[in-house]
């Protein structure tokens, strides 16, 4: 058995393979004090993940190799269930997009396993003698499609009988969006309920940290939407909606997605549009659902960006602000930052930052 | 018949009626039995595999995959208004067999016995993909190969890259060095696959005929150098006589001035890529939830049957040679014309104009496509209906 391989790419056969043979068991792996370290690098990999969207590095050569190999085997599993139990979106997406790129950066020193990764993932392709893979065609579109560049297009690409030609740190890439989505399809995992309290301490410490990410990364840093911060656009398509006039679809998108992403629930977003004067909520309802993802358990759509925004025609009474931004949802996070700086008591210079 | 025939969908129109679906077969010959107890005007089945078909809301039928479709239809030939029904079909038919040939079974790779070839009863074809490679690519996956076979979104500098050399660089004495570079654009190697491949074998054949016919020509055949000065295609066509083996072999342009080599491209990108790219009907292939013509079954419109066909049939076919019932008597049957026409059908070549008599076989053809009305407008009261 090939434990470096193994501890490399824990998702491998051969990795569960070399826990079963080498360990003790779940139970044990979650309460045991020989298993300590495991949980430890457990732990790490998911708060790597979800802060510095890495998997920090491990020494798998050198001294105590076996026990170090086996530390980093079980991590694997004890990380994945601490992500399941959790069980929220972006924390599960950062952690497979980390573990994956983990799997990229690996495969780059060691292209022995490249062909062994590539079959487990059920990529088909090959090796060719000048350093190219050659990548069937339906799988280089399974995990190709979201990488939307010019580059990346089928038509543009050296295909032959079937299978499409590529520089080697491309067909890298597509491994990685590989493994990223193998890994969002499989968690959560089902968690028995009691190995859940072996779990709380660590489930406590990310939970806290993601939740800090979440309001970081929240353009209204976690607080209420405020109207005054809105972008001139959607708050005339607010007015209009409220005015109960017949929004066209791009401005209904526009304004649903935007509420979306500023973190308003569907309540919330259907109070919007319930203010028209012929409100009829089944008609809305789908609408929203749909485009906040609700409808098929999806992040939903982002909002369009200005450029999107203008050729729409729905880029309506932009201002001063508006020309130094290409998202509303910048023009949001600026007046925001704005308002607290207003509000804070050493007051600060406004400052213009560059979109 | 469709494989994996229990997890299909089936839809039918009756005579007069509209569109009934959500049906499923437990066997062909349930299928067969109801067919032949309702007999429907239009017959349809599901491209896509659900573990639930009959379930009456898509959502909770579960999608499973789907075969890959492609759709060629007159419809969508250029100037088919003006042309005959047989016309049309041969035009068609060489849109045909250049997808299976071009793309199906070479560039895509797929084996001959996985390609699915049938009339469509209408005025098309369709090809049905069957393999477990493709059957659960979505409708993005599936927009990224109808780009592929419909030529759009070609990158005229992936296929001809320029390339950049700095000839010589002279040093002026205070720190500064002057480079002439010289610019040009290469050409795919023979081996390169894909659109690169098709480019290289099309600059080939344009080259050909920039040196042989005469600008005028020229100018037909390639509507963008319409503005061209004739002396210059002339020159180029000259200067390409010499340098075209050069180039092939050296797979560069550089001998070509960049006039000429921006011409080619020109040429190559607005006139020659159109050409080498399918028609297909472009929504038809990503949607993974749509209902198709069943084969075997009678076209309501036409009275035709959608006819599973070989590759090696297609190269001749003739829907009305091939895919006339056998339902169909040859009794006589009245209509009138609507205009003058040629047919031949079977092995009957008609020439038919205002109130005739033509066998049940033709006729139903000929109403179908609104080329006749059944009976005599001067026997009309004794229509029935
Ligand atoms: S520039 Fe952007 S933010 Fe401003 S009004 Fe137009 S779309 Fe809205």
């Amino acid at each position: 058995m090939d434990t470096l391989r193994a501890a490399r790419y824990p998702f491998l056969p051969e990795a569960a393979a070399f826990a079963e043979k080498e360990s003790e068991g779940l139970e044990q792996l979650l309460s045991s004090p020989s298993y300590m370290d495991a949980r430890k690098r457990g732990l790490a990999r998911v708060m790597g993940a979800l802060e510095n969207h890495e998997i920090p590095d491990a020494t798998l050569i050198g001294t105590a190799q076996d026990y170090n190999r086996l530390m980093e085997v079980l991590s694997y599993p004890y990380a994945r269930m601490l992500v399941s139990v959790i069980d929220d979106r972006l924390l599960t997406k950062k952690y497979a997009l980390a573990e994956a790129v983990r799997m990229n950066t690996l495969l780059h020193q060691d292209r022995d396993s490249l062909s062994t990764v590539a079959a487990d993932l059920e990529v088909k392709a090959q090796n060719n003698p000048d350093g190219t893979v050659s990548i069937h065609f339906a799988d280089f579109l399974r995990y190709s499609y979201i990488l939307k560049a010019v580059e990346w297009k089928l038509i543009n690409m050296d295909v032959r009988r079937g299978f499409v030609r590529l520089e080697s740190t491309k067909f890298d890439r597509l491994l990685q969006n590989a493994l990223q989505n193998r890994i969002e399809d499989e968690l959560p995992l089902t968690v028995p309920d009691r190995f859940k309290p072996f779990l709380q301490a660590d489930i406590d410490h990310i939970s806290m940290v993601l939740a800090e990410t979440k309001r970081r990364l929240s353009p209204t840093g976690g607080e209420a939407v405020k109207d005054g911060y809105l972008p001139p656009c959607i708050r005339a398509i607010i007015a209009s909606a409220q005015a109960g006039m017949n929004l066209p679809h791009s401005a209904r998108f526009a304004l649903v997605s935007f509420l979306h992403a500023l973190g308003m629930n569907y309540d919330q977003i259907i109070g919007v549009f319930a203010q028209s004067p012929d409100f009829d909520e089944s008609v809305s309802a789908y609408q929203i659902k749909h485009i906040t993802g609700e409808l098929n358990g999806t992040e939903g759509y982002t909002p369009p960006e200005c450029g999107t925004m203008k050729t729409n025609g729905i880029c309506f009474n932009p201002d001063e602000l508006c020309e130094h931004i290409h998202h509303p949802l910048n023009y949001y996070r600026i007046r925001a930052r704005e308002g607290k700086q207003r509000n804070a008591p050493p007051a600060q210079p406004a400052e213009l930052p560059k979109d | 018949m469709p494989d994996r025939f229990t997890k299909r969908e089936f839809g039918f129109i009756p005579f007069g009626r509209t569109m009934q679906r959500h049906l499923g077969f437990t066997s062909p010959e349930d299928l067969r039995a109801f067919l032949i107890s309702r007999v429907p005007a239009h017959s349809y089945y599901s491209t896509a595999y659900y573990r639930y078909p009959a379930k009456p809301v898509m959502e909770e039928k579960e999608w499973m995959g789907a075969e890959l479709i492609f759709d060629l239809d007159a419809d969508h030939l250029a100037g088919a208004d003006q042309m005959t029904y047989s016309e049309m079909m041969v035009q068609i038919r060489k849109e045909m067999i250049s997808l299976v040939d071009d793309y199906l079974t070479s560039d895509l790779g797929f084996a001959p016995e996985q390609v699915h070839l049938c009339f469509s009863g209408g005025r098309g074809y369709h090809a049905h993909v069957r393999t477990d490679d493709i059957f659960t690519l979505g409708t993005h996956e599936r927009r990224e190969l109808v780009d592929y076979i419909s030529g759009t979104g070609l990158d005229l500098d992936w296929v001809f890259p320029l390339q950049q050399d700095a000839v010589f660089s002279r040093n002026l004495g205070n720190g500064t060095s002057v480079a002439t570079v010289h610019r040009y654009r290469l050409i795919p190697a023979p081996e390169e696959g894909g659109w690169k491949h098709k480019m290289r074998r099309a600059l080939g054949d344009v080259c050909v005929l920039l040196e042989t016919a005469d600008p005028k020509d020229i100018k037909k055949e390639f509507p963008s150098v319409k503005g061209s000065d004739p002396k210059v295609l002339a020159r180029l066509g000259a200067h390409l006589k010499g340098a075209e083996h050069d180039m092939f072999a050296r797979n560069s342009m550089a001998d070509l001035d960049t006039h000429e080599q921006d011409l080619l491209i020109k040429i190559l990108g607005q006139d020659v890529a159109p050409r080498l790219a399918s028609e297909i009907d472009k929504p038809v292939t990503p949607d993974i939830k749509r209902l198709i013509r069943l084969p075997g079954s009678l076209h309501g419109k036409t009275g035709l049957r959608v006819t599973p066909i070989t590759r090696d049939e297609l190269t001749h076919f003739d829907p009305l040679q091939s895919a006339v019932p056998s339902c169909y008597t040859d009794e006589p049957v009245k209509v009138t014309m609507r205009r003058d026409l040629s047919l031949d059908i079977l092995d009957q070549s008609l020439t038919l104009h205002g109130e005739t008599e033509v066998p049940e076989y033709a006729a139903s053809f000929l109403i179908g496509r609104k080329y006749a009305d059944y009976g005599w407008l001067s026997e009309r009261s004794e229509r029935l209906f």
